[in-house]
Parts: structure tokens; C-alpha cells; sequence
């Protein structure tokens, strides 16, 4: 479960957190028993929300939020390379800094990665409030991790031959410790696994709704299987058909070639493919879906998928990414989800992480929107709707509609929103 | 914790009007002052009747801490409202 996301100059954000914190003090009336989930539980005092919507005026950040994400993740897995973007209105900070705070079970890590241009400053994991390692201005601490197979002199070598690159006769951080170390020694520390398994599977960040529906399916399918594929396939299909979309049926015909190192790679992937790299040459997958509407006389007719509105298709691939974060626990982070969809379609994805129905395994969502009509709608709380503005001295500004004096569950937001008295609305006029 | 803006629900005419008070937004919200201006543009319209609909909305919206205010062009009310003979005597 993410608790919080520091972000320190990046791109539009000056400095500003991220909180999945519940805020509102007491659990509402009745929640154990009611089908809407008000926040995912560790103990009575830990309570984080399943929702976080990000709403705000065109240009005013909301996008770079979900970047931030993205970067970090990015940074972990393939260094700092092109990812320092500061703010270029606002000189407040040479550096850039990112501190998540996430819940594996009942453990808490605190993970910080702080760089500039040219290389990592500091990184520093803690579990439980206790430093796994730390690695500020180039002095480290290893003790935590340190065992009798693998000492300080072990990690310190690996930090400057696989983290670093040399640069005027010195070696500079270039790589996370943390994703070279488990890649590594894979086996060596359980906390540092579970960090860092966390950032590899249960991160999920898409700065677009339009997910490819090969690529949907397959997070959903736990194996490669033709068996488990078409199951997914099928959970996608019936729940798109709960959603009122016009069709009575959908057939997947997969269809996987493997091409070697020297064969000539096909060129038209008009229909969308799933390109896997390996060792020896490329798989590529592709699907082809036909869907089935009834014409006049209530015979069924074939469509490609491909045929289909740009909503439908829109749908079936973020269908396929929400189950597959429902199923494992995610955190699905996604910029725009409601684009191209109708509101009432929209608030029944949003409606997929609040039911108790299909959030078991306290998966969470944050997203960015334009679409005011969810803030109407009694399944989001003030705790998780975040107003985003942006000033040329503060840079993108967060604040959850719980952070406001007087503000009630019972209250209309919409109104009160383009009314203006949250601010984070356009003034625009012709 | 965080004040909620406080509105000064406006109803004026033109479109100048409606300019002025969006720039004077973005000036506030840039100084960091929680105050917003809500206009209420009866552009072309200057009739005691539409000006009478909008106070009424804005007195719906409005809650104790907002104000309301009418910017009006005072000749040009009155001349709308008033026949040509009633005009001349003014």
C-alpha cells in the first residue's frame, strides 16, 4: 500500500506531497457492513485511501504528478540518465528529489533517491523507521544488509563498478544500489527484495489511457498458457458486456510467432502487436479479436475489435490492467482515465477499487481527470479527491479537499468546485 | 487546515468586465490570497428582469461569508428601463 510520494523539483513541482493518508478522522457510520470501502486498513491508526483523483485546471501539473511517478520508477530500474528535469521557472533547488513511503504487509519502507544532472546523491532505504543502507554524498552504511557471505567491501564495489561510470578520473552514482544489489545478489536480504519487488510489480504507472489490449491481457493472465490467456480474455469480455456495451461476444484468436537473429521482422502491426524481446531473437504476439453484434434478423454478425468506437477499445485495455491490479494488490497510477468514456462508465472503473466485491487485496488507484460529474457521485470521499493548482513562487500545489475547513462527506463538490472555492479552475474568458 | 476561498459573486455587464475580473483572479490566486471573484456576465442584456434572475442565483450560491455585488452601468440601465418622454424628462 503507498502511504506518500514526496516530490521535490521536478518538471512544474516545486516541492509537494503526495498523501494517501485517510483524513477524516473517524471511520464513517456502518462502514464494515456497507459494499463501499471508505479506506484500506493496517491498524486503526494506519488507514489509507483505495482512490486519489487528481482535478485542476489545463496546465497546472496534474500530468507531471503522474510523471513523477513514472521517472521514479524509471530511475530504479535504468539510472538517472535523461530523467533530471527541474523546474525552469523557479531556481529553489539544484536537485531532484523523490521519497516514496509504502506498506509491504505490515512493514514500513521509506525509500529516497535524491540526484542531479550527473549523478545520485543520496539513496537511503529504511523498514520500519530503521536505516536498511544509506548512501549520502558518497558515505555509506551497509550494516543492516551486511552478512557473513557478503561484507561493506562487497557493496562498496558494487556500488562504484555497477552503479557508477567513471567521469574525470572519479567515479559517479549513475544507477540505484537498491535494483543492482537485488538484481545481483538476489537472494540476500529479504527486506531489500520485498522494496524492491514492490517497485517492480506493484507500481504500475501509464501516462495514457489507451492501454493495447495484447498487453492488457497479458498482465491479467498470471502464466503464458493458452489456457490462462483465454481466461483473461473471457474476465475482460464479461465484464465489458456488464458495462452496456453492445455486443453479445468476443472470440480471441492469439497468434505467436518467434523470429531468430537474422530473420526480417514483419512491418505492419496495424491491428496492434506485443513485441517480447529475448536472448536468441523476438517474440511477437498478436491478437486478433472479433466481436459479435446481432443484426436485424438476430443472426450474429463479426466485427474486428479494431472496428470497434475508440471508448470500447479504450475500455477493454483498462478493464484488463484494473483486474490484473484488483487480482494482485497494485497500485495502478494513470494519467486521463477518463478519455473517451462516458461519465457513468467512468465512475464504474473508479467503482471497481471501492467495492469490497473486487478490491480484496487493498489495490489502489490514482488518476488524473476533467471529468467533474464523479465529484457528484456518493463513492468518492473528501480524502481522495486532490485539487491541483499551480503559482509561479510554489510551482503545481496538491491539496486534498479534506485539507479545507468545513468540508463534509454530505457536501456537494462539483458545485462548490466550479463555483471556485477550491480554486485549481481556469479563468479564462474571450 | 486549509480556508476555502471566499467568493464575491459579480454581476456585471461587457465583456471587459468579465476580463478584468478573470486577470484579477489570476493576480490573486498568484499572490496567494484565498479570495475568488465569481462573474455573473449579463452581457447585452441589461434589463432589471435578467439582472433580478442572476442576483437570484447568486444569492442561491452564495454562502454567509460571500458578498454579492452589481456592477451596472447606470445610463444605460435606466435608459432601457425608462420610455423615450419619461427619458427626456430625466
Amino acid at each position: 500500500m503507498l502511504s506518500s510520494f514526496k516530490i521535490q523539483n521536478f518538471k512544474s513541482i516545486l516541492e509537494e506531497t503526495i498523501s494517501l493518508k485517510y483524513a477524516e478522522g473517524k471511520a464513517p457510520n456502518r462502514y464494515k457492513e456497507s459494499e463501499i470501502i471508505p479506506f484500506l486498513e493496517i491498524n486503526t491508526n494506519t488507514r489509507f485511501v483505495p482512490c486519489l483523483m487528481f482535478l485542476g485546471a489545463n496546465a497546472s501539473g496534474k500530468s507531471n504528478l503522474i510523471e513523477a511517478f513514472f521517472r521514479f520508477q524509471h530511475i530504479i530500474f535504468n539510472g538517472i540518465d535523461k530523467c533530471f528535469i527541474p523546474n525552469k521557472l523557479n531556481y529553489k533547488f539544484d536537485t531532484t528529489l523523490f521519497e516514496l513511503e509504502f506498506f509491504v504487509s505490515k512493514n514500513k519502507y521509506n525509500y529516497v533517491l535524491e540526484y542531479n544532472k550527473d549523478q545520485i546523491i543520496n539513496e537511503v532505504l529504511n523498514k520500519n523507521n530503521e536505516i536498511l543502507y544509506e548512501i549520502i554524498n558518497k558515505k555509506t552504511k551497509f550494516q543492516k544488509i551486511e552478512s557473513k557471505g557478503y561484507s561493506k567491501i562487497d557493496f562498496q564495489n558494487l556500488l562504484e563498478v555497477e552503479c557508477s561510470d567513471i567521469k574525470d578520473d572519479s567515479r559517479i552514482q549513475k544507477y540505484t544500489f537498491l535494483s543492482k544489489v537485488c538484481i545481483k545478489y538476489p537472494g540476500l536480504n529479504a527486506s531489500l527484495s520485498e522494496a524492491f519487488d514492490y517497485f517492480k510489480s506493484k507500481m504500475k504507472v501509464y501516462r495514457a489511457n489507451n492501454v493495447p489490449y495484447t498487453f492488457a491481457i497479458n498482465e491479467l493472465a498470471e502464466e503464458e498458457t493458452n489456457e490462462a490467456i483465454q481466461n483473461s480474455f473471457h474476465r475482460i469480455a464479461k465484464l465489458v458486456k456488464k458495462l452496456d456495451i453492445d455486443i453479445e461476444e468476443f472470440v480471441l484468436n492469439r497468434d505467436i510467432k518467434k523470429y531468430g537473429m537474422e530473420d526480417e521482422l514483419p512491418l505492419d502491426f496495424s491491428s496492434g502487436a506485443y513485441i517480447k524481446l529475448e536472448k536468441d531473437g523476438a517474440k511477437i504476439t498478436t491478437d486478433a479479436i472479433i466481436s459479435k453484434h446481432k443484426d436485424i434478423n438476430n443472426k450474429l454478425v463479426d466485427f474486428k475489435l479494431t472496428e470497434e468506437s475508440l471508448g470500447t477499445k479504450i475500455l477493454f485495455g483498462l478493464l484488463g490492467i484494473c483486474l490484473s491490479s484488483l487480482d494482485k494488490g497494485k497500485i495502478l497510477i494513470i494519467d486521463e482515465l477518463d478519455r473517451s468514456l462516458h461519465p457513468i462508465l467512468f465512475k464504474q472503473l473508479i467503482r471497481l477499487f471501492k467495492d469490497k466485491r473486487y478490491n480484496k487485496n487493498n489495490a489502489q488507484l490514482i488518476f488524473t481527470t476533467h471529468s467533474t460529474d464523479i465529484l457528484d457521485n456518493d463513492i468518492i470521499r473528501v480524502s481522495e479527491i486532490g485539487i491541483v493548482g499551480k503559482t509561479l513562487k510554489s510551482g503545481t500545489t496538491l491539496k486534498r479537499l479534506s485539507d479545507f475547513e468545513d468540508i463534509r462527506n454530505v457536501n456537494n463538490f462539483r458545485k462548490q468546485y466550479l463555483e471556485g472555492r477550491f480554486s485549481g479552475i481556469p479563468f479564462s474568458y474571450v | 487546515m486549509v480556508k476555502t476561498f471566499k467568493i464575491y459573486h459579480i454581476i456585471c455587464e461587457g465583456a471587459s468586465e468579465e476580463a478584468y475580473l478573470k486577470e484579477l483572479n489570476h493576480y490573486l490566486r498568484e499572490s496567494g490570497f484565498a479570495v475568488f471573484f465569481n462573474v455573473y456576465n449579463v452581457c447585452g442584456a441589461s434589463q432589471y428582469k435578467t439582472i433580478k434572475n442572476k442576483y437570484r442565483e447568486a444569492l442561491k450560491r452564495k454562502k454567509n461569508t460571500d458578498e454579492i455585488f452589481i456592477w451596472l452601468d447606470n445610463d444605460v440601465f435606466k435608459r432601457k428601463k425608462l420610455s423615450k418622454d419619461e427619458l427626456q424628462k430625466f
